[in-house]
């Protein structure tokens, strides 16, 4: 089974039931499907050969779902491109998988045009009316008018094998830049079907996207969704910022499968007022990318009865490899849930440093084999083959029940608010910055912090921010930085992180604590 | 009260996302471009509105344009603090 052919069979079996709603447009099961093979032909027109990458900058709406679809249809690799990302992290992506054709907004041109973002791309597609912008040679711009006089009939089938590459999404990189997860339509269908029945999903259903399509989470939106003619329903960037919104849209909208972070579930339980007015026609939840906070995820819980509630496991390399169902939580219980058992057809074992299994209740790290492991990595314009069993860097241990429990990275790589974040690229980022000598990246308090040994002493948190909001996207900036006289060491004469951290974070409570009370003076 | 919206607004900003160094900071200062507003800052600096200066923004409101540096937050506050009164004496 490949990506390109869910769509077809729900434009002849419900060819008018809507297959992607909003922002401000719809797409039934026939105009997705009659978009997307107009995509394919332009995407042949312009030289797209099988295994070639093809860049989707677009807000997520039906537009771009029809363009990764017709992307695939060509035999292409899509990548989404997060619209949030900075012109020099987005140029290291466009190089480093050679994008030479990029579905884009007009409203997102003037970056590209700006930044001399378009070195290697050499075919643009306008997803909308606009004037064909100037742009250097031999860069071509395609209008949309362009593409809607591409035929709207399918395309002889370009290949079978669903071990193909179809998607590269790129996460951040230990090595200072971001790298590309290879993921083949088995990967994406074993888990999206694996979902779909789990929670029975039907015609019937209306799923959130939430997630952007940069990241992993959205292959369930998208790909679940339409592997079961159910309906998409977009949840726009701005409403996703507000709990309130968050709810009116799922009341209007009567969506039944929500799945996101746990962070924006609590922002409509701390801000929009879930347990006042409740959300009735959400009947699953999923969750995943960081830890629930027990007492958060209990009065969710309790806010929606009617729900089932997920919480899903697995790095972007992995998609989801666990899975638990949470049922009722007991009230005086502060124990974390588990992060479950395998799924999808996947296997896991848990070892030690030495390669061996360790017993029932001890910690471990996690590897992962099966249908959803990742081909590879796409990183220095380099594939790179996944190992196999794939180790996550996830220590676990298993309880005696069999449930898995989650002890920590055994790396430098954090989430914050659900955002995949590896220390060391905010570090090289920092540390390209001719006024800094160290810099050292954590995670604390759900906050990104840098604490920096500065080499010009004139160097402002000011000028540090603006320096990493150039080349960082904007939950990669550290919220706290702080700057120091000295690094801490250990004997060895490394810097000791767990003492830094330590130290900065405790003397940060008493600081807010402070400040709070300055400001209440103030007023 | 102008003034005393500005020094309140000024002054979280720095001690909460600049970590209480000012130098550079001015009330012009693009907050966008100076990596201090995303996803997350938005909703504290919304709440921070709300529950200290008691000017609830619209969903609608919040946006890169009223929340761009602190005067455009200033400004922001002002009219809602106007309205409120507007209708308070409407009543």
């Amino acid at each position: 089974m490949r990506i390109d052919r869910l769509v077809a069979t729900w434009a002849e079996r419900t060819p008018e039931q809507i297959a992607v709603d909003g922002p401000g447009e719809a797409f039934s099961y026939r105009e997705l499907d009659a978009l997307a093979n107009r995509f394919a032909h332009a995407f042949q027109a312009a030289g797209v050969a099988p295994g070639d990458r093809v860049g989707i900058h677009l807000p997520r709406s039906g537009r771009a779902v029809a363009a990764m679809l017709g992307a695939s249809r060509a035999g292409a690799v899509y990548v989404p491109l997060d619209p949030s990302s900075p012109p020099p992290r987005m140029r290291s992506i466009v190089t480093d998988c050679n994008l030479r054709h990029v579905v884009i907004a007009p409203s997102l041109f003037a970056n590209w045009l700006s930044a001399s973002l378009c070195a290697p791309v050499e075919h643009f597609f306008l997803a909308a009316d606009a004037a064909l912008p100037e742009l250097p040679r031999p860069a071509k711009a395609h209008g949309w008018s362009d593409l809607l006089a591409h035929s709207s009939t399918p395309l002889a089938p370009v290949s079978d094998n669903p071990d193909d590459l179809a998607y590269l999404l790129y996460t951040s990189g230990s090595t200072g830049a971001p790298k590309g997860v290879m993921l083949s339509h088995r990967n994406a269908l074993s888990f999206s079907e694996w979902a779909a029945d789990l929670v029975a999903l039907s015609p019937t259903d209306r799923v959130a996207s939430v997630a952007p399509f940069h990241f992993d989470l959205s292959v369930f939106d998208l790909w679940a969704t339409l592997a079961r003619g159910a309906s998409l329903v977009i949840v726009d960037e701005a409403t996703v910022l507000s709990g309130p919104r968050m709810l009116d849209r799922i009341a209007s909208q009567a969506i039944t499968v929500w799945y996101s972070v746990p962070s924006a579930l609590v922002l409509m339980l701390d801000h929009g007022g879930l347990e006042g007015r409740g959300a009735p026609s959400l009947r699953v939840v999923f969750f995943a990318g960081e830890v629930f906070p027990i007492k958060h995820l209990r009065r969710t819980m309790a806010a929606l009865p009617n729900a089932r509630f997920f919480n899903l496991f697995g790095p972007t390399e992995t998609n989801v490899c666990l899975a638990h169902e949470v049922r009722a939580i007991p009230p005086e219980s502060v124990q974390a849930i588990p992060i479950g058992r395998p799924c999808c057809g996947d296997e896991v074992a848990i070892m030690d440093e030495q390669g061996r299994s360790v017993t029932d209740g001890e910690i471990g790290e996690l590897f992962v084999d099966g249908p959803t492991v990742m081909l590879g990595y796409w990183n220095g314009g380099q594939r790179t083959p996944v190992k196999h069993p794939y180790p996550t860097g996830d220590f676990v241990a298993r309880r005696l029940d069999g449930e898995i429990m989650y002890h920590g990275r055994r790396d430098h790589m954090v989430k914050v608010r659900g955002f995949r974040i590896e220390l060391a690229e905010v570090e090289a980022a920092l540390t390209s910055h001719p006024g800094i000598r160290e810099a050292i990246a954590f995670a604390a308090d759900g906050r990104l912090w840098a604490a920096i040994l500065a080499s010009d002493k004139d160097l402002s948190v000011l000028a540090i921010k603006q320096h990493c909001a150039l080349r960082l996207p904007p939950y990669m900036v550290p919220s706290d930085v702080r700057l120091l006289a000295e690094m801490p060491r250990t004997s060895s004469g490394k810097i000791d992180r767990v003492g830094l951290r330590a130290a900065l974070v405790g003397r940060e409570q008493s600081t807010t604590r402070d400040s709070e009370k300055s400001r209440t003076r103030t007023l | 009260m102008e003034e005393r919206i500005r020094a309140s607004i000024h002054q979280y900003i720095v001690s909460t996302w600049l970590s209480g160094d000012e130098r550079g900071f001015d009330d012009n200062t693009d907050l966008l471009s100076a990596g201090i507003l995303d996803s997350f800052s938005t909703l504290s600096i919304v709440a921070y509105l709300d529950e200290t200066l008691h000017a609830q923004l619209q969903p609608a409101e919040i946006n890169p344009e009223n929340l761009r540096s602190v005067n455009a937050l200033v400004r922001i506050v002002l009219a809602k603090l106007a309205k409120t009164e507007e209708r308070v004496a409407a009543q």
